[in-house]
């Protein structure tokens, strides 16, 4: 039984685990490739969750990546800035980021949650044409601050 | 009192947008355009928002600092100097009114009409003068320039946490 337990728990470690409550809508798809968390809507809206390293727990902080993700992608990835705010999760403290970018030729929104926790950077990412997931902004931003 | 100036220059990718939201954020302050012309703007912000500029325009883009130019020009001094001379002049009109008056002779009329004129013309240059550095100081004028990104700019924004790169649409729309 303790083998069977510690067996389950070491795969839950293993499996990256993370929960979000699926906002109305979106679907949730089976964990497979690069997310720990993946959710799609009908008009191909996606809601996503990937667990990073903090290489530096101490001074890698919500404030810094938060700092750092905007830079990057308004700085290098041609992005545009739209607006930011904050939530709280289970797993602490979260701030987004909504953005704009053309892509196929189509306005898009992405917006980007961040939770940092010791050694883990929780990126929530969502996104889609800027006509249909504008209106999806706040659900998602809850679905964010349901980390856990 | 103090006069406040700042230029910025700025690489965007998006110079529309960029203008539109330098525009929103000036007027969200109760500033407005004064003008635009090519990739310049040139906007008035009330005096005590200009801390907020130089701020506020680091997240629209990448301020080019080798072109940053903020200015505080102290004009108290000069002001009332200018209001000191004003009540001077003011004063020595009334009194040429009040010689005007007791002028018997034409000749004599005109010589004071004649002063009085210049004097008056004196008077409304120095009000003129108060005027301009009154708005100058109540409105700072912040000058913003704007440049793609991907064309002009030497420096290549680059930070190394690969993770950052697995951000974006372009990995998570199907």
């Amino acid at each position: 039984m303790k083998t069977l337990t510690m067996t389950l728990f070491v795969a839950l470690l293993a499996s990256g685990c993370v929960n979000l409550r699926t906002p109305d809508g979106y679907a949730e798809m089976e964990r497979t490739g690069l997310y720990d968390y993946k959710a799609v809507s009908t008009d191909a809206s996606v809601v996503a969750v990937r667990v990073h390293r903090n290489q530096d727990k101490k001074q890698g902080t919500l404030a810094y990546w938060t700092e750092a993700s905007r830079k990057h992608l308004t700085l290098s990835r041609g992005y545009d800035f739209k607006e930011e705010g904050k939530f709280a999760s289970d797993q602490g403290e979260g701030r987004w980021l909504l953005f704009q970018k053309k892509y196929r030729g189509t306005d898009y929104l992405y917006l980007l949650g961040l939770v940092v926790k010791g050694r883990d950077i929780y990126a929530l990412e969502a996104g889609g044409e800027k006509g249909v997931f504008e209106a999806d902004i706040a659900k998602v931003v809850k679905a964010f601050a349901s980390l856990d | 009192m103090v006069i406040y100036t700042g230029q910025f220059t700025l690489d965007v990718y998006d110079i529309l947008a960029t203008q539109k939201a330098v525009r929103e954020f000036v007027e969200s302050k109760g500033g407005h355009l004064q003008q635009l012309s090519g990739n310049t703007m040139v906007l008035r912000i009330p005096s005590e928002q200009f801390r907020h500029v130089e701020p506020h325009l680091r997240t629209l883009g990448r301020v080019d600092d080798r072109l940053t130019d903020i200015r505080a020009q102290d004009i108290t001094e000069e002001y009332y100097d200018i209001e000191l001379r004003l009540k001077s002049k003011k004063k020595y009109v009334e009194s040429l009114y009040v010689l005007l008056d007791q002028s018997g002779k034409l000749q004599d009329k005109l010589a004071v009409q004649q002063e009085i004129a210049r004097v008056v013309e004196e008077i409304e240059r120095l009000e003129g003068r108060l005027r301009l550095l009154g708005n100058q100081v109540s409105l700072a004028t912040v000058t913003v320039t704007l440049r793609l990104a991907h064309s002009g700019s030497e420096r290549t924004f680059k930070l190394p946490w690969g993770w950052l790169d697995t951000l974006g649409v372009e990995n998570l729309v199907p």
